[in-house]
């Protein structure tokens, strides 16, 4: 037993060896499989690379990037470009008990206003501008420790500290201003600190009129306000300021003793567990950012697996079912084949796409269903309406198989139906099961991404998924390559492969297609 | 004589058989949509839209809470009776199937009659009847150029394999089968439309050329052209590499038959040899091509109209089942199915004037 088992193994290891010699042989079974290698290979990297919570992080606008940017590499091609910059994990440069008397304090808002403050924490960072392109935005991200209360040991009592942050921007110019502010508020309130045109608009006015002669309507500069924040005033429009820019964040709090603040905060009781300061770019990552400012190359890259996934699942089903039910049909006849073929006949004349549509859009309104389980009824609606066509052919190869003499003398021998199906109708059989297979894979993948341009939704980032969010921002997308083409084209390029491998396997399984 | 009835035998029995499938998809579309609850909760759903406006209507005469509560109540019941919601999905079935199979339904959705530029109440017929010119002077069109393209180059193609003109169509065709048609309507809309500037980026204005096109057919005429240039280029080139490679995969096989190696040896000239003997052969199978084709393209592309914005069958497809509307999806499930399985009575047809050996 053992023995032909091991020969029936050794048998089927040449064939597939055989099998690829052959289709390597050819030039489009090898242009498919060095793109097929470097697909598994990409898809490999993004199961490793993209984060778990991807499927939440997708729902959700991003706040840490520029919103629409193009991929950063854009540079290499002369595009000015402002770099994205992130600093976090920040800690204090400088720490003041009672009102810092620092010079860009003093110019950006003058004494007076903050008296009652305890303590201060000054953070520092530099950004550089090198090139003639405006950055997107300013903003800061508190993460605050979940607490505002401090004890008082002297007077017994428990104390809420309040805090405030402001941001000053100090241009190479020389001219600091205060670009944003948060708070007064209890410290576990403050979130984020973004730019406020209104607060400076004025001010930046009157310092443009006095430096450089150049009057900016103060409703121009609001509109424009990162610009006019990163440039000087020409009489247009604003033009880039390159050179080092300091940013300052000063964050106050109040309500109890400066000493005790400050050690409460060295020991943990509050205060920011991270402080993070993102100079927003007008360029993002490898593939740049959608309207949501969320990273395409995350979601192309996580589009790779899901694409194979759907793929080789939805093919290898289509080729089980359709193997089965044709050679049954075909071996065995009468009612059996009389059922099977009237079926296919039906499932034929279904237009499949808009079944699919409305099966998904049933899909899409069960909330209780996870992603991928969405995503597989889908799929499993397309196999059940895809193996018609598999199932007619290898009907007709089973039938003038088993009118070979060489059938009728194992039946003769005494061979068991089953011992006839598998060990001379199947195998040859088999090579176009593996064509057929082959050419299902890159019609289920642009299926499913059809499926997801229409507003399917399963709730994965899937290429088809970029390409839907694109569509439905029509008048932006269209102004932004880098959103419509790479989902595209590494779809078409994964299909590309299989289509390859395919028209391989047809030239060797369809002789009279060999030359 | 005998001959004679046997093809009318043939023909009734495919006739038959057609139309109860015909009559079994119908009924299957309905199944789906009644046993998922799809339709039941479209149905409520408007039901309670309804009786909002209803009761809002009656707070503004300044009915008594009570009063409002009670006409409310059996304003509801009514919904419920005429929407025969009170009834489990399986029977309101048939009488769904009868009225679709007679095309006696109306459009429940504005964003459907929308499709077609009308309002409520529209009836399911009107609103496909309007629309599918637009898909045929878009997609069909594309199909016809395709097939006229396809049908004399495939065979000389095929006579010609492995040269360099071969390989580039087996190419072309592999490329073609993998990118997407909708796409390559992104990146033609992005390309012509918003960095050239020679192409619509807005394709919804074509309806009011389609819609008065007699009162000036020329100017219209050229109204349609603007419109509909591109995305017609886009599907031919989407879809011709296909169309390519299967007519000479047809012929292929047909062109290493001793026939046509004796005609070749004979010295025939080339364009007898593919008319005669390669094309002739080959018709029957190719029609298939055309005519089923031809029957697909009636259906609209969904997803291509909907990247186009282009308001054909696909698009009201897409609008009727993401709304919800299920009159209108019956209809279109029905009327494509009708044309579809016309073009294969018409196949069986001709089949037997192409293939004499069905007379025999």
């Amino acid at each position: 037993m053992s023995v032909r088992t091991s020969r029936t193994l050794e048998e089927i290891r040449k064939a597939i060896a055989s099998g690829f010699r052959e289709v390597w042989g050819q030039w489009s079974g090898r242009i498919g499989f060095i793109i097929l290698i470097g697909v598994i290979a990409v898809s490999i990297y993004a199961v490793l690379v993209v984060p778990p919570e991807i499927i939440e992080l997708w729902k959700t606008p991003w706040e840490d990037t520029p919103a629409l940017a193009p991929p950063e590499w854009i540079s290499l091609f002369g595009y000015p470009v402002a770099k994205h910059r992130i600093y976090s994990e920040l800690s204090p440069q400088e720490t003041y008990k009672g009102i810092p008397r620092l010079p860009e304090l003093q110019q950006a808002i003058g004494g007076g206003q903050l008296a009652l403050v305890g303590y201060v924490e000054v953070y520092r960072v530099e950004y550089i501008l090198d090139s003639d392109a405006f950055p997107k935005g300013v903003t800061v991200f508190f993460e605050p420790i979940n607490n505002s209360v401090i004890y008082d040991p002297a007077r017994k009592i428990n104390r809420t500290i309040t805090a405030a942050a402001l941001l000053i921007l100090s241009r190479p110019d020389g001219i600091s201003i205060v670009i944003g502010t948060a708070g007064p508020q209890t410290i576990e309130s403050i979130r984020a600190l973004r730019i406020e045109p209104k607060l400076f608009s004025a001010e930046l006015a009157k310092v443009f009129r006095d430096r450089y002669g150049v009057v900016v309507p103060v409703e121009k500069l609001e509109k424009l306000a990162t610009e006019y924040l990163f440039g000087t005033p020409g009489p247009e429009a604003a033009a880039p300021l390159k050179g080092t820019y300091r940013l300052t964040l000063m964050v106050l709090y109040s309500g109890a003793r400066p000493d005790h603040i400050e050690r409460a905060i060295a020991e943990g009781e509050i205060g920011f567990k991270n402080i993070k300061i993102i100079v927003k770019g007008n360029a993002y990552g490898w593939l740049g950012t959608d309207v949501k400012g969320r990273d395409l190359a995350l979601g192309v890259l996580y589009g790779f697996p899901v694409a194979l996934l759907v793929g080789i699942f939805a093919a290898v089903s289509v080729v089980i079912i359709g193997l089965l039910l044709g050679v049954v049909s075909g071996y065995y006849g009468g009612f059996v084949d009389e059922f099977i073929q009237r079926l296919v006949d039906v499932i034929g004349n279904i237009p499949l796409l808009p079944i699919l549509v409305l099966i998904g859009a049933i899909v899409q309104g069960m909330p209780e269903l996870s992603p991928w389980h969405k995503l597989f009824v889908i799929i499993g609606f397309l196999v059940i309406f895809s193996w018609g066509g598999l199932t007619i052919v290898v009907r007709a190869m089973t039938l003038s198989i088993k009118a070979e003499p060489y059938i009728e003398a194992a039946r003769a021998v005494g061979a068991s139906n089953a011992r006839i199906i598998l060990r001379h109708i199947l195998p040859q059989i088999l090579p176009y099961a593996m064509a057929s297979l082959v050419f299902t894979v890159p019609s289920a993948i642009l299926t499913e991404a059809g499926l997801s341009v229409l507003g399917i939704e399963h709730g994965l980032p899937t290429w088809g998924k970029i390409l839907s969010d694109a569509l439905a921002e029509r008048g932006v997308s269209y102004k932004a390559w880098w959103w419509i083409f790479p989902p595209g084209a590494f779809m078409a390029i994964t299909a590309l492969a299989f289509v390859l491998i395919g028209l391989a396997i047809e030239t060797i399984v369809e002789p009279r297609l060999r030359r | 004589m005998v001959a004679g009835s046997r093809v009318a035998s043939i023909l009734i029995r495919r006739g038959i058989f057609l139309t109860v499938s015909l009559v079994l998809i119908v009924l299957l579309a309905a199944v789906i949509m009644g046993a998922t609850g799809y339709d039941t909760k479209v149905l409520m759903a408007m039901v309670e839209q309804q009786v909002q406006a209803y009761r809002q209507s009656l707070q503004r005469q300044g009915m008594s809470f009570e009063a409002i509560e009670e006409a409310v109540k059996e304003y509801r019941q009514e919904l419920v009776r005429i929407y025969q919601l009170d009834r489990p999905w399986y029977e309101r079935l048939l009488p769904m199937t009868i009225r679709t199979l007679t095309l006696d339904l109306n459009v429940t959705i504005d964003t459907v009659a929308d499709v077609a530029g009308m309002r409520l109440p529209a009836r399911v017929g009107d609103v496909i009847f309007t629309v599918l010119p637009r898909t045929i002077i878009m997609l069909t069109i594309a199909e016809i150029i395709c097939a006229a393209i396809a049908l004399p180059l495939g065979p000389f193609i095929a006579y010609r394999r492995g040269s360099i003109l071969d390989r580039g169509v087996v190419a072309y065709a592999a490329i073609t089968h993998a990118f997407p048609v909708w796409w390559l309507g992104m990146i033609a809309i992005f390309f012509f439309g918003y960095q050239l500037k020679i192409a619509p980026t807005n394709y919804r204005a074509v309806i009011s050329h389609i819609n008065s096109f007699w009162e000036d057919p020329y100017t219209h005429m050229m109204g349609i052209l603007y419109y509909a240039y591109l995305p017609i280029l886009v599907v031919v080139i989407g879809l011709l590499g296909g169309w390519l490679y299967s007519v000479r995969a047809v012929a292929i096989r047909v062109v290493s038959e001793d026939y046509v190696m004796v005609a070749r040896a004979k010295g025939l000239p080339e364009n007898l040899v593919v008319r005669r003997y390669i094309l002739r052969v080959i018709a029957g199978t190719v029609m298939t091509f055309v005519i089923l084709g031809l029957a697909g393209s009636i259906g609209g592309f969904i997803i291509t109209e909907t990247v186009f914005d282009w308001p054909g069958m696909g698009m009201l497809y897409y609008q009727a089942i993401i709304g919800g509307d299920s009159p209108t999806v019956l209809g279109l499930v029905y009327v494509t199915t009708i044309v579809y399985i016309i073009g294969r009575f018409i196949l069986e047809i001709l089949y037997i004037i192409l293939d004499p050996r069905v007379r025999l």
